[in-house]
């Protein structure tokens, strides 16, 4: 491969990576054969009875039908790539040809990426995003400050947006609770995986004898879903409530935060949002995020249903510890369930995530296929 | 070693200024720390959201500006005009000395008016009082209506305009100084809703410091808080016009005898916070 840039072969190494994952994920065979069965069922004018069920089969054959012509692309694709690199060493024209079949790919190993490991619903969509301390006072609490600080350099290496939606700081350093809102493409798709427990080990700062300490956060990921989608919430399920200072409101007092609460009462989950922006503001939040949550429950029933059917509990519940941060004695962050690991701390905390995001996606989209 | 793993010089040095300017505002405000975050992003320019993405240095001339501000926000003066703005309605409202600050209380009295103008097909509205133009201008933001809004104070007709442009309301929003709905003589038989935050306080009641630095015209309603409503309803023949007013909670009885046939709502704290009269025909 004479001829071929460092950048490119960098690049070729990438692709062949990512095929591999999505070829752990996906089997082309397989694919096909689901495929031919769906076909078939759409021969029965039966199906057609049930709308709701033709309208499932009918999406399951397009997304089936774009994964095996993705898939019959890319290899084919590759198979041009390996003959491009060998004639490559003799002719200058070859390498030129290289470079325009590894620009294919790139487009290509995407689209397939996307129809394979984020293919949820609520991919596409921004995210809400909340870290939590443990118990631990300062300690976790600076802890939470630093996740919160990882994930949103994290979104501005993406050059996804970032808003503070709410934010409780600790007394001394830190925070309390804070929810950010992540706005980009497949933003909720890329971290709906981050969802746990982190723990970090290090010497304290807060510790005057430098003793080693280890802390807890928890992040909660959440889709932001908009008006127009099928959950429903009916007014009349909701407690809007308010929470201002005792004794006179309105002219006697000026207060700079606004807050409100939302109960949903069927499910009784409990919903606020309290930050500087305006009250109306604030209720349209705690509304998407109620709207959120209450998918974030169906899901969970859902997931509990098919573990019971499959007679198998998985570790996967949030409440679970995901990934170590050790500072010390050694340096080493490590995803518990991917068992991805880098010595690099520095990195990590300045919102170099991929690694661990990426193996996530391959791990959970490999257990659920 | 560092134990706080990648956060720079620069970024402890902002959130070491951070916490410690907290500490002076903890007297004036329950929401000190970030009270402090909004004045110094005010102060550098930037979104509170850059103060934990990007390495920030605060030159010495900032970090003086920024230490003078919380002394004055520490003296009791309003934040809102220390920022010079304050949302409403999820709209940014300029405001500044001479202005009252927009209240929450308050959206919830353009939300309920919003209701009523899509419920009747509402065309015309007046603002009395208007201040900084967070009613009418958020009224005509939010729907297709004009709206007249008045106020004494030219500080607040000024700012009321400036608002409207803000939200490019200018042709369906106008703003003239005056008493009432006295400005707007000429359009009085044609304004079907009339919407007011009145001064309600009670000229007696103990304020609060940053209160008190608003001004006493849009707060003090005489002895017992109820002489704008006296002299309006004394005043104006609102027959066939709905009027929806923000009131003291505790000015509901009072307000039985000066209107009979109002019916009094609370806000979403559990406080009677709005009179409304309805006296359309259909």
């Amino acid at each position: 491969m004479g001829m071929i840039s460092f950048e490119t072969k960098t690049k070729i190494e990438e692709l062949e990576k990512k095929y591999k994952d999505v070829l752990s994920v996906v089997n082309e065979d397989e694919i096909n054969k689901e495929l031919e069965e769906v076909e078939k069922k759409l021969t029965d004018p039966s199906v057609w009875d049930d709308q709701k069920k033709a309208r499932e089969y009918t999406q399951k054959l397009k997304r089936l039908k774009n994964i095996s012509e993705d898939l019959k692309r890319v290899r084919s694709l590759f198979e041009d790539l390996e003959v491009a690199i060998e004639l490559s060493d003799e002719d200058q024209e070859m390498a030129q040809h290289v470079e325009e079949i590894v620009q294919e790919l790139e487009g290509a190993v995407k689209k397939l990426e996307l129809e394979i490991i984020l293919n949820g619903k609520y991919d596409p969509n921004n995210a809400y995003l909340s870290v939590h301390p443990g118990a631990g006072g300062t300690e976790s609490q600076d802890w939470a400050q630093m996740l919160l600080r990882m994930y949103m350099r994290w979104a501005e290496r993406k050059g996804f947006d970032v808003e503070i939606v709410e934010f409780q700081p600790g007394e001394e350093a830190g925070i309390k609770d804070a929810t950010i809102l992540i706005k980009g493409e497949y933003a909720y798709g890329y971290l709906k995986h981050e969802s746990g427990v982190h723990r970090l080990v290090r010497i304290s700062p807060f510790d005057a004898a430098r003793r080693r300490h280890t802390s807890f956060a928890s992040v909660n990921v959440i889709p932001e879903i908009d008006d127009d989608v099928d959950i429903e919430i009916r007014p009349e399920d909701l407690k809007i409530e308010t929470f201002r200072a005792s004794g006179h409101g309105g002219q006697y007092v000026n207060k700079t935060e606004s807050a409100v609460r939302i109960t949903h009462l069927p499910t009784g989950i409990v919903v606020s949002c309290q930050n500087e922006r305006s009250q109306h503001q604030n209720k349209q939040t705690a509304l998407k995020i109620l709207k959120a949550k209450l998918y974030q429950l169906e899901m969970e029933k859902k997931r509990r249903e098919i573990q019971e059917i499959q007679g198998e509990l998985k570790d996967i519940s949030w409440g679970n510890q995901i990934r170590s941060y050790i500072f010390h004695p050694y340096t080493m962050v490590k995803d518990h369930r991917t068992g991805v690991e880098t010595a690099n701390v520095d990195a990590v905390m300045d919102g170099d995530i991929d690694m661990f995001i990426e193996a996530e996606l391959v791990y959970f989209a490999r257990r659920s296929s | 070693m560092d134990t706080r793993k990648n956060v720079s010089g620069a970024e402890r040095k902002i959130w070491s200024l951070i916490r410690d300017c907290s500490g002076k505002l903890e007297g004036v405000t329950e929401t000190s720390v970030l009270e402090v975050l909004l004045i110094v992003s005010r102060v550098l320019g930037i979104r509170k959201e850059d103060l934990f993405l990007k390495d920030l240095g605060v030159s010495p001339t900032e970090e003086k500006r920024i230490l003078e501000l919380v002394e004055k926000r520490a003296s009791g003066y309003p934040l809102h005009y220390i920022l010079g703005e304050k949302e409403f309605m999820g709209l940014s409202f300029l405001v500044e000395e001479g202005v009252f600050v927009p209240r929450p209380e308050t959206e919830e009295l353009v939300e309920l008016a919003l209701e009523l103008i899509r419920k009747y097909g509402i065309k015309t509205v007046a603002d009395i009082g208007t201040g900084s133009g967070a009613i009418g201008v958020s009224v005509a933001k939010f729907s297709d209506a004009i709206v007249f809004a008045t106020d004494v104070s030219s500080k607040a007709v000024e700012i009321a305009r400036k608002n409207a442009e803000r939200h490019g309301v200018s042709d369906r929003f106008f703003v003239r100084k005056g008493e009432f709905l006295e400005p707007f003589k000429e359009k009085f038989a044609s304004i079907e809703m009339i919407l007011s935050n009145p001064p309600y306080v009670k000229s007696s009641a103990h304020l609060p410091k940053d209160v008190l630095f608003e001004p006493p015209e849009a707060l003090f309603g005489g002895e017992d808080g109820l002489d704008f409503y006296r002299e309006f309803f004394g005043r104006y023949d609102t027959s066939g016009k709905i009027v929806l007013m923000e009131i003291g909670e505790d000015q509901v009885e009072e307000l039985k005898k000066i209107v009979s046939d109002t019916v009094f709502l609370k806000d979403s704290a559990g406080k009677y916070r709005f009179l409304l009269l309805n006296r359309r025909s259909s």
